[in-house]
């Protein structure tokens, strides 16, 4: 079933005032791909996430994600049925150990946390899935460092952990590779590439080598809509996008 | 000494001492310091539990004496009941009285956490100084309410005709009862101590530090702070079932805002988010204000710089003092 549709919007709208972030927005993302939204600045990529992640609600249209309806779902209950997210700008729990931190991100997933008595700290049911996480992010030294005092890209790749802790069916990534350095973006690049069949990931990216390299689908957006998605290829060829956002000497 | 050795040190020399105090305040002459000493443990136990909302949860209460005082007035209502029976008219508050400590103390901790759960229901809704602004707001309605409550004294408080019985023991022996607050204390605190590293506690401290990622991350946060605020608020009126037994009198001062704002004192001075210093806090406050007031009535005016120069000069209070990580920065 390569084809099945993992999440879709259905005309998304969103305003806020006279601006419109979306506009008669329709993705489609199928499962197991890897799908880059790319746009200029300004042209409502994180309205998007934000929106599907459920922090902002459309003004109109609907979100659906594995076969159900979510537009009117929590942020929280969207993250439990398999729809992770990473921010930006990291956000991470900056007091806690990157062990902790990992630690909350499995947790989130393996049921209710009503539990006052056992150790989380010693909870073989949270440190086995938290040593797997640093050792496939290359984070194991710094499983006793205080997220706060981490490197950028050591906070973006914990970042990025967090989100995986909880063996998501899909990840939205909104500019994983903002602000690092080249060998910490390559590696982070890579990481994304080995999602490929496993997470379905859409990645909203400016590095555009990056994008045309490990994307099988590629939208993009202009002022709110989408004027073009597809394969690579194709999108590299389309005369509307060379003319809105490529430029024509691409 | 590492850290935790200091630790270790201060909390064993701290509980050797408040287990042997009322030997060494009868053999100093001294034993007014039993009945001082209670006072203390009582109020300890109510700063641990708002460091639970404060510390742990990054929950700025000002409210917190509301469960407190509430805790007191079910044990004093039904001490007053069991002694005049239930007034005819009361409604409501019509229930059988009791003196039975067994009965009377889990009922105050229950509907103190209820209590809580309704107004922290209402003031989760906000944050920030929103939040300290409505759980203050809420705290002082309940203020006036017992303020107003004539067939209970009122403004001029409930008289207790005598302490609870506890299981044969015999509360009215102020060494008695200085065991039975010291005992209370130690379990909160262990409670305490397990619940901020269980599961849910990592919880609470994850929506401290950042509730849009706990979000994003699946938690479903308002649930799980609000259980947090009921919690603390069963402490608080534990806290208050033993105020009451300890003074053997009720009165609505107990909720006044002022009352929730000693016990932020507590934290604060203490050490906010280490639960064992909220106990210090409440003893160096305490302490302060009976060894100043004993020197000049105008004792607030040096107990206050003294509280700037802890709070300014030390991150974790007297707390992080005594353990060697006082100042910033470390």
């Amino acid at each position: 079933m390569a084809t099945e549709l993992l999440l879709s919007t259905h005309a998304l709208h969103k305003s806020f005032g006279a601006v419109i972030a979306s506009e008669a927005l329709s993705l489609q993302v199928r499962r197991g791909e890897i799908h880059a939204l790319i746009g200029p600045n300004g042209a409502g990529k994180t309205t998007v996430i934000n929106q599907l992640a459920g922090e902002l609600r459309p003004d109109a249209g609907s979100i659906e994600f594995d076969g159900r309806n979510i537009t009117a779902y929590s942020v929280d209950r969207r993250a439990r049925l398999g729809l992770a997210r990473t921010f930006q700008v990291s956000t991470l729990f900056d007091q806690l150990t990157v062990t902790e931190n990992l630690s909350l991100g499995v947790q989130a997933h393996l049921g209710h946390s009503y539990r006052f008595w056992q150790r989380a700290g010693e909870d073989p049911a949270l440190l086995a899935p938290v040593s797997a996480l640093l050792q496939r992010l290359d984070l194991g030294a710094l499983a006793e460092q205080r997220a706060g005092s981490l490197a950028h890209g050591d906070r973006r790749r914990l970042d990025l952990a967090m989100a995986l802790a909880g063996q998501p069916s899909m990840l939205l990534l909104d500019e994983p590779m903002a602000g690092t350095g080249p060998e910490s973006s390559r590696e982070i690049a890579a990481l994304i590439a080995s999602l490929k069949g496993h997470v379905t990931v859409l990645l909203v990216e400016h590095d555009m080598d990056v994008v045309f390299s490990i994307a099988d689908t590629i939208s993009v957006m202009v002022s709110g809509k989408c004027i073009a998605s597809g394969s690579p290829d194709s999108v590299r060829a389309d005369p509307l996008v060379r003319q809105a956002y490529l430029g024509e000497d691409h | 000494m590492t850290i935790t050795g200091r630790k270790r040190l201060l909390c064993t020399a701290g509980a050797g001492l408040l287990i042997f105090l009322p030997a060494l305040a009868g053999f100093g002459g001294e034993p007014f310091m039993v009945s001082l000493f209670s006072r203390i443990l009582i109020y300890a136990i109510a700063a641990v539990s708002l460091d639970l909302l404060l510390g742990f949860g990054a929950m700025v209460s000002l409210g917190h004496a509301a469960f407190f005082g509430v805790g007191a007035y079910v044990v004093a209502i039904l001490a007053f009941h069991a002694s005049q029976g239930a007034p005819p008219d009361a409604g409501l508050l019509s229930l059988a009285g009791t003196n039975n400590a067994l009965i009377a103390w889990p009922l105050a901790v229950m509907v103190s956490a209820l209590v809580a759960c309704v107004i922290g229901a209402l003031s989760l809704r906000t944050s920030g100084i929103h939040f300290i602004m409505i759980t203050l707001a809420f705290a002082q309605m309940l203020f006036y309410f017992f303020d107003s409550l004539q067939a209970y004294g009122g403004d001029d408080g409930l008289s207790i005709w005598r302490r609870n019985d506890l299981a044969g023991l015999d509360l009215a022996d102020d060494t008695t009862f200085y065991y039975v607050c010291l005992t209370s204390l130690g379990i909160f605190l262990l409670l305490c101590r397990r619940l901020v590293q269980s599961r849910f506690g990592m919880v609470i401290r994850g929506c401290a530090q950042n509730e849009q990622r706990m979000r994003a991350l699946g938690f479903p946060t308002y649930r799980y702070k609000l259980l947090c605020f009921a919690i603390a608020g069963a402490g608080a009126g534990l806290a208050g079932a033993l105020i009451a037994n300890q003074t053997e009198y009720v009165s609505p001062s107990l909720l006044h805002w002022t009352r929730s704002g000693e016990l932020l004192v507590m934290v604060i001075l203490g050490g906010m988010g280490t639960l064992i210093g909220p106990v210090f806090g409440a003893m160096t406050l305490l302490l302060g204000e009976d060894v100043l007031a004993m020197f000049t009535e105008h004792w607030q005016l040096y107990l206050g710089p003294f509280l700037v120069l802890i709070v300014l000069t030390t991150r974790r209070g007297v707390y992080g003092l005594l353990i060697g990580r006082g100042g910033h920065g470390d």
